[in-house]
């Protein structure tokens, strides 16, 4: 378990390595830093004095490692529009996506559960057709589309949820069911097949046969090993969901990293963009990491591979 | 149980088909046209997607007006179940710089099905190369392989996309290229774990024996084993690649005006969510038809060949 623990750990370190060298590279090979900060009337001295002062004449993987060391640290560098530390700017925002993605995640799964263990409890009935149907149309949905017609129908129409802003509970209801139930589909059908595979175990039919209540062999017998894979999977949506709100938040005006993201390609403002790969990027890793140590742990045959 | 007593142990009657089954076993091609005519999801799925493509080919013939021509005194003319500002002229009115809406929507489906088809072949092939190399190598090939399919899902795909767009300049061509470079993860997931349980088939292993040359076992043996699952993924990824690439326009950070891409006729509407909320309402139903059809589509494709031998 130890070997296992450390071996995954190095790969998800050699990952990250990856993917900030990747996102380095494109940015500054492809583009000219210096000439954004300048603006557009600057001349060619000044080009160069800011290529000086902030080091884009020295070799690439030089600026590289100084950028990453200085990262390690939590020092993401200058924003190149507003001058201020990146660090600074997405730990003020960073709380909001937070909020966002857990209310988002807690939706999803609050929906798949009960839909997908009563869809394993008779497979093929009425309920189960039910639910995959919302699954196959879930599926469909274009998220940045449905979030707009939400905004149309409940916002504007019927006035009964604010349409933008994040400054109460009621700024987060709209964006959270847009960006969760993306991901209900998925967890829907995973707590079905894991259900269905549990309820047809040798152990459920002894639990039975002791004349359990149904219930209780259901949830406290079933459902909790069902329900194993079904977090790991929703830590990896998790993840993904912080990709994912970059659309949302922009279209809600939800002022968190997703949207400082969006304001910061459209200033080609790097440094800031770097960055949020970079904590994407890590959130990934570090949650798939938990989920295979957690898998690992309770099913110690995968770390004797 | 419930039958008589009498009738106890005997077979229940046969139609006549199903004893002409008995006598003859139906060809394999019988079998799979019936279970194709059995399955309404890949009907459905594909009726809609031979519709959808019939419309993208022949849009020039079907579209009632230029998808490009402005006409600023006919701005934003609602379409034909509003009573008033409707003209016969324009079924589903115009857009704020008086572009026939219905037009736009007929061509934005080929933008729609260019983008998803093109990145898919790229992404399938990327991710076929690596999935069947790391499958049938196994070894240190798999290990990078794995390697490399985590980085790339670690990496947001979203926010990268969006910087490549930023750093390379946004066009039809980027876009088609990023989202190839970027959705290959699923293609080489599951051809891998397909590849290595083919590896070892007795087949597979007669050919190495007759001392057929790896790409000749590759090409001639593995892949048949892998072709139905690729064209389902396939279609995932297709679909997966319409909806970023709407995302993207939507945002600004993908096809570039004035083509008429429904995401970017989504992000051209927003201004008007109020007084004219069916301009977002109809690019946005397209895309959810679309992307339907090809999940179903799909799903019906694997429910289909999935017990089909080989």
């Amino acid at each position: 378990m130890l070997a296992y623990t450390l071996k995954r750990s190095l790969v998800a370190l050699m990952i990250l390595i990856v993917v900030s060298a990747l996102t380095f590279s494109l940015s500054h090979l492809a583009t000219d830093p210096a000439l954004t900060i300048a603006g557009e009337n600057a001349n060619q001295e000044d080009i160069e004095a800011i290529r000086k002062m902030y080091g884009f004449d020295r070799p690439v993987h030089v600026q590289y490692i100084s950028w990453a060391t200085r990262a390690l640290a939590g020092d993401f560098g200058v924003s190149y529009h507003y001058r201020e530390p990146v660090s600074d700017m997405i730990a003020g925002r960073i709380g909001t996506t937070m909020t966002l993605g857990c209310s988002a995640i807690l939706f999803a799964l609050i929906i798949s559960i009960p839909l997908g263990t009563v869809a394993a409890i008779r497979p093929n009935s009425f309920i189960d057709r039910v639910a995959l149907f919302f699954a196959v149309i879930g599926q469909a949905l274009p998220t940045f589309w449905f979030a707009l017609m939400m905004i149309i129908v409940l916002g504007v129409w019927w006035r009964w949820l604010p349409i933008s802003g994040n400054t109460s509970w009621q700024h987060f209801v709209m964006p959270t069911i847009a960006l969760g139930y993306y991901a209900t589909p998925a967890l829907m059908r995973l707590t079905r097949a894991g259900m269905i595979e549990v309820l047809a175990s040798d152990y459920i039919r002894t639990a039975r046969a002791k004349g359990l209540r149904p219930w209780k062999v259901l949830f406290k017998h079933a459902l909790r090993n069902a329900i194993i894979p079904v977090v790991s999977l929703a830590a990896v949506w998790f993840g993904f969901m912080l990709g994912g709100s970059i659309v949302i938040e922009t279209i809600f005006n939800l002022k968190g990293i997703g949207w400082l993201s969006y304001d910061a390609l459209l200033r080609s403002d790097l440094p800031v963009v770097q960055a949020i790969v970079l904590i994407f990027a890590s959130f990934y890793v570090v949650l798939t990491l938990v989920a295979d140590l957690l898998n690992a742990y309770l099913d110690p045959r995968i770390s004797v591979r | 149980m419930s039958q008589p007593a009498g009738t106890a142990g005997r077979l229940p009657p046969l139609s006549a088909s199903e004893i002409l089954d008995e006598v003859l076993e139906p060809s394999p091609f019988v079998k799979l046209r019936r279970r194709i005519f059995r399955n309404y999801s890949f009907l459905i799925g594909t009726v809609i997607i031979l519709a959808i493509l019939g419309v993208a080919l022949a849009a020039p013939l079907l579209a009632p007006h230029d998808p490009y021509e402005q006409d600023l005194s006919a701005r934003l003319h609602n379409p034909f179940w509003h009573e008033k500002k409707f003209d016969e002229e324009h079924l589903l009115g115009t857009d704020k710089v008086g572009r026939d809406y219905l037009s736009r929507l007929i061509y934005g489906s080929q933008v729609s099905l260019l983008i998803g088809f093109t990145s898919m072949l790229i992404s399938g092939f990327i991710g076929t190369a690596l999935g069947v190399s790391a499958g049938y190598f196994g070894g240190r090939v798999d290990m990078v392989v794995n390697f490399i399919i985590n980085t790339r899902l670690a990496m947001p795909v979203f926010l990268v996309a969006m910087s490549a767009v930023v750093v390379f300049g946004a066009s039809l061509t980027v876009v088609i290229l990023v989202l190839g470079l970027f959705l290959w993860d699923r293609f080489a997931v599951v051809m891998r774990s397909i590849t290595m349980q083919a590896r070892d088939l007795d087949y597979v292993n007669a050919a190495r024996a007759l001392g057929c040359s790896t790409p000749y076992i590759i090409v001639r043996e593995i892949f048949p084993n892998v072709l139905s699952s690729l064209t389902v993924i396939a279609t995932v990824e297709m679909a997966n690649a319409i909806l970023l690439e709407a995302a993207l326009s939507f945002l600004g950070f993908g096809v570039q005006a004035p083509t008429p891409s429904w995401g970017l006729m989504l992000n051209e509407a927003r201004e008007y969510m109020f007084f004219s909320p069916w301009l977002l309402a109809l690019p946005g139903a397209c895309l959810f038809v679309l992307v339907l059809a090809i999940n179903l589509f799909g799903d019906g494709l694997r429910d289909v060949t999935r017990d089909q031998g080989r």
